[in-house]
């Protein structure tokens, strides 16, 4: 049965959810080959893609399928609460961009293309290919929770979009501004990109799957409010 | 009825209906308080300076950096805003409606192009105002005023025209989320990344949106990474944004008129 659901849960979402990853990544390499054909050093790029790329793709996909159900008002009749409905559609996407995310960076390290952040670079090669899937994993999970817990407040998939794009582009234009401040340190999504030499990565990665959590758990809760979800259905 | 009568009508509609979207408002006053924060948070920074005391640098200075703060990040809110206009009607199933209506195609387009802009672009023309009266308060300097205009016109609005042609068209063939997605991307890598990191970009060039060439070109103000700009340069970067924007805006009739006679 559950897999049946599974299955009916990811033709509902459509080719579109599973492609964008997929499609992310493959316009990566692609670029990443025009890079190295102009001698340019595709391995900061490449992981650009993994780790800030990715996770917003991921996060727009989120907050569009928990916005827009075309059979919510059905949805809210069945016994089968919404809200799991929801959360079920979040693992599903979560966990195929965590396939896709975790075969490019296999890729990647069996190409010597993987840039491992300094913190754990004195570490043994095993253990430093698994902590630095930490870079694309933290903040994937953030833009997923962060994604849901904004579209169960707002309702709204075009100001979700907005906020997630607002979010990444700060945290990417003033990222020298996110790693002096201390109270911005925890936040900051994309130090393996921007800023390799920091030596609170990992503690910053730990800090960032934390707060996810916290963010999943309050999205979780503020899609009981069903009245909401009819409203903002309707409202755009 | 004419169809210029049926065009300022559909403008008319399509910027009431942007002004009185909730999302609109949330995403500009979350944008302004992120933005704020960070501004703000900084008081050694040069832009902190210029923000604050207007009066400590040249009258054109100051307001330059105002017309660039507002076309720096707030046009990711304006093209997302634009990016579902054209899905919706699909969506609400209004298009097949619409066509029996003696509105011509061009003049419902066009009006759901300027309409919808201009609806996206009040809050940050608001901005703008509020940071203009700011800078007569400090400066007691009447000429901030036919500068901000002047400034707007050439710094922000080419830019501005030309991301909301592309948000209109292409999401017309392409689905929205994903073009959301291009775009913020788009937006990053054309305009913000810094050119000679070995990465082709555009954000030296003269296509770009953020109008740097035209800030540096007319007032001398370097706001981007364009280091160096003629008068030229600048009338050639408008001109190249908004011939870029008529294009492919014909483009999109075209498309549409296509897309109706498949129907």
């Amino acid at each position: 049965m559950s897999f049946d659901r599974l299955r009916y849960e990811l033709l509902l979402m459509g080719r579109r959810v599973l492609w964008t990853p997929v499609l992310v990544m493959v316009c990566f390499g692609l670029f990443a080959g025009l890079l190295a054909y102009l001698k340019v050093n595709p391995n900061r790029f490449l992981l650009a893609g993994l780790e800030m790329f990715l996770p917003l793709a991921a996060g727009i996909i989120i907050a569009t399928v928990v916005t827009q159900d075309p059979a919510i008002e059905l949805q809210l009749t069945l016994p089968k609460l919404y809200r799991m409905t929801t959360l079920r559609r979040l693992i599903l996407i979560v966990c195929w961009s965590t396939c896709i995310a975790f075969a490019s960076s296999g890729i990647l390290s069996l190409l010597n293309l993987w840039y491992a952040p300094q913190q754990v670079q004195s570490w043994a090669i095993v253990l430093q290919f698994f902590a630095g899937q930490l870079a694309w994993l933290s903040p994937l999970l953030w833009f997923a929770a962060i994604g849901l817990c904004l579209a169960a407040l707002t309702h709204n998939t075009t100001a979700v979009t907005t906020l997630l794009s607002g979010i990444w582009l700060l945290e990417t234009i003033f990222s020298g501004y996110f790693v002096s401040t201390n109270w911005l340190q925890p936040i900051f999504l994309f130090p393996t990109t921007l800023t390799p030499s920091i030596d609170f990565w990992l503690a910053n990665r730990i800090e960032l799957l934390v707060t996810a959590l916290v963010f999943l758990l309050a999205g979780y809760l503020l899609l009981r409010n069903t009245e909401g979800l009819l409203k903002g259905s309707s409202e755009e | 009825m004419s169809q210029l009568a049926i065009f300022s009508g559909v403008m008319r509609y399509e910027y009431r209906m942007q002004i009185r979207r909730r999302s609109l408002w949330i995403t500009y006053a979350v944008f302004m308080l992120l933005l704020g924060a960070i501004l703000f948070g900084n008081d050694s920074s040069t832009i902190y300076k210029i923000i604050v005391h207007p009066g400590a640098v040249p009258l054109s200075e100051a307001v330059v950096y105002w017309a660039t703060i507002i076309n720096y990040h707030l046009p990711i809110v304006v093209g997302i805003m634009i990016a579902d206009r054209l899905p919706r009607d699909r969506r609400t199933k209004v298009q097949e409606l619409l066509t029996t209506t003696p509105a011509t195609l061009s003049a419902r387009v066009l009006g759901k192009y300027l309409g919808s802009m201009l609806g996206a672009i009040s809050p940050l023309v608001l901005v703008y105002i509020g940071s203009i009266v700011y800078i007569l308060y400090q400066t007691h300097n009447i000429m901030a005023i036919p500068l901000a205009i002047a400034a707007f016109a050439t710094v922000a609005l080419p830019g501005l025209l030309f991301i909301c042609a592309f948000s209109l068209a292409c999401t017309s063939v392409m689905w929205v989320p994903l073009y959301q997605f291009l775009f913020v991307g788009y937006w990053f890598w054309g305009n913000l990344f810094p050119p000679n990191r070995g990465i082709p970009t555009l954000s030296n060039t003269l296509l770009l949106p953020l109008g740097g060439n035209a800030a540096m070109g007319f007032f001398g103000v370097q706001s981007s990474n364009i280091d160096h700009a003629t008068v030229m340069q600048g009338v050639a970067s408008i001109v190249l944004l908004l011939g870029i924007a008529t294009l492919v805006m014909v483009a999109l009739l075209y498309l549409l008129k296509w897309q109706q006679a498949r129907q």
